[in-house]
């Protein structure tokens, strides 16, 4: 959980084997608070 | 003469497509492939908007507002157009403008009423603001349908990401609450039919290869007292099961509401993946209190779905 102001951010890595998004929750000091590896 | 018009009607099938527009479907693939999609929700037009630098600065493809967009709370479309118009002349938004693509949908406070569902009397013309918000043309066919649902189609064949953006005010019966808490409702909807339709059609035999599912209340947490698709069961496990019937390739949900961001899982028979709900909120203001009453490393489990809550530490163990 991050109680900080942030936004998301979702990067696609179309060269991954399977697929792979990674998620970022990125605060307002240009810290990353939360990342999210998903593999589809 | 029959000729002709059979030959012209050809032509025009040919050249034009000649269809019917299609409900919800606001934008066409892309040729360049996209990597890189933000989003966020929870805009109070009046305080400061700190993270617009940082977001221009990812260069996103795809800006994703997730609802709260502005703090409307209003039944005057004039209030609320106001209001949109004070979020859109931030400069730095201005930028993000310039270099990306922006779509979204709303939660309530943008609707137009605190927890609001399908009982908000002004929704149609509130649409239509949000749509002006969004720089939708006035000939797309989101102007037309009832619902601001949409779903969005970018890249080529074989590295296509389809954003579909669900509209969970519009039709959501209204939330039944005990003692002033929000309590489960296994009678109310979400979607309302028409929107189901839609949202099996989007799903069913897709050809991209990542399904963003964007949802301006929380789709998988159950265990808080706050908005959330959980307030409606079934709507909720119809929702799963659709994902588990029609497998789209690479479905994560997305969602905003909760001045928090958040991971969840959940595992769903028949699905080959996991489905996450990634929550980010809020881009101007947080809340303290959620934080002290939810505290450290919830875990919640039940029969039919598994959902973790994952949290990391800041600085000033924040």
């Amino acid at each position: 959980m991050v109680t900080k102001l942030n936004y998301g951010l979702i990067t696609i890595d179309w060269a991954a084997k399977p697929l792979m998004a990674t998620v970022r929750i990125n605060g307002d000091d240009k810290a990353t608070y939360l990342t999210q590896e998903i593999t589809f | 003469m029959k000729n002709f018009v059979t030959l012209f009607l050809l032509s025009c099938v040919v050249l034009t497509g000649c269809r019917a527009p299609k409900s919800g479907t606001a934008t066409s693939p892309t040729q360049q492939p996209i990597t890189t999609i933000a989003f966020g929700s929870c805009s109070d037009q009046k305080r400061p908007q700190p993270l617009w630098d940082d977001i221009v600065a990812q260069k996103p493809d795809i800006w994703i507002w997730l609802g709260d967009n502005i703090y409307g709370d209003s039944e005057s479309m004039d209030t609320l157009r106001t209001k949109y118009a004070l979020q859109k002349s931030n400069p730095v938004y201005q930028q993000l403008r310039q270099s990306t693509s922006i779509i979204g949908v709303w939660d309530d406070h943008d609707y137009g009423v605190n927890d609001g569902g399908k009982e908000y009397p002004r929704r149609k013309e509130s649409q239509q603001v949000m749509l002006d918000f969004l720089d939708v043309p006035t000939n797309s066919p989101l102007r037309k349908q009832e619902g601001a649902y949409s779903s969005h189609t970018y890249g080529p064949k074989g590295q296509r990401v389809k954003v579909i953006l669900l509209d969970a005010r519009y039709f959501r019966d209204p939330l039944k609450k005990e003692n002033k808490q929000n309590v489960p409702d296994p009678s109310g909807d979400m979607l309302g039919e028409a929107q189901w339709k839609w949202l099996e059609q989007q799903l069913t035999n897709s050809d991209a290869d990542i399904h963003i599912i964007g949802s301006g209340v929380q789709v998988l947490p159950e265990e808080h007292v706050y908005e959330k698709w959980a307030n409606f069961p079934t709507a909720r496990q119809r929702l799963l099961n659709l994902v588990a019937k029609t497998k789209p390739k690479g479905a994560l949900f997305i969602s905003g509401d909760r001045h928090m961001a958040e991971v969840s899982k959940v595992s769903v028979p028949g699905l080959p993946y996991d489905l996450f709900d990634i929550t980010s909120s809020g881009l101007t203001h947080v809340s303290a209190h959620m934080w002290k009453r939810t505290g450290i490393g919830l875990a919640k489990w039940s029969p039919n779905s598994i959902t973790a809550l994952l949290q990391l530490i800041g600085p000033r163990n924040r």
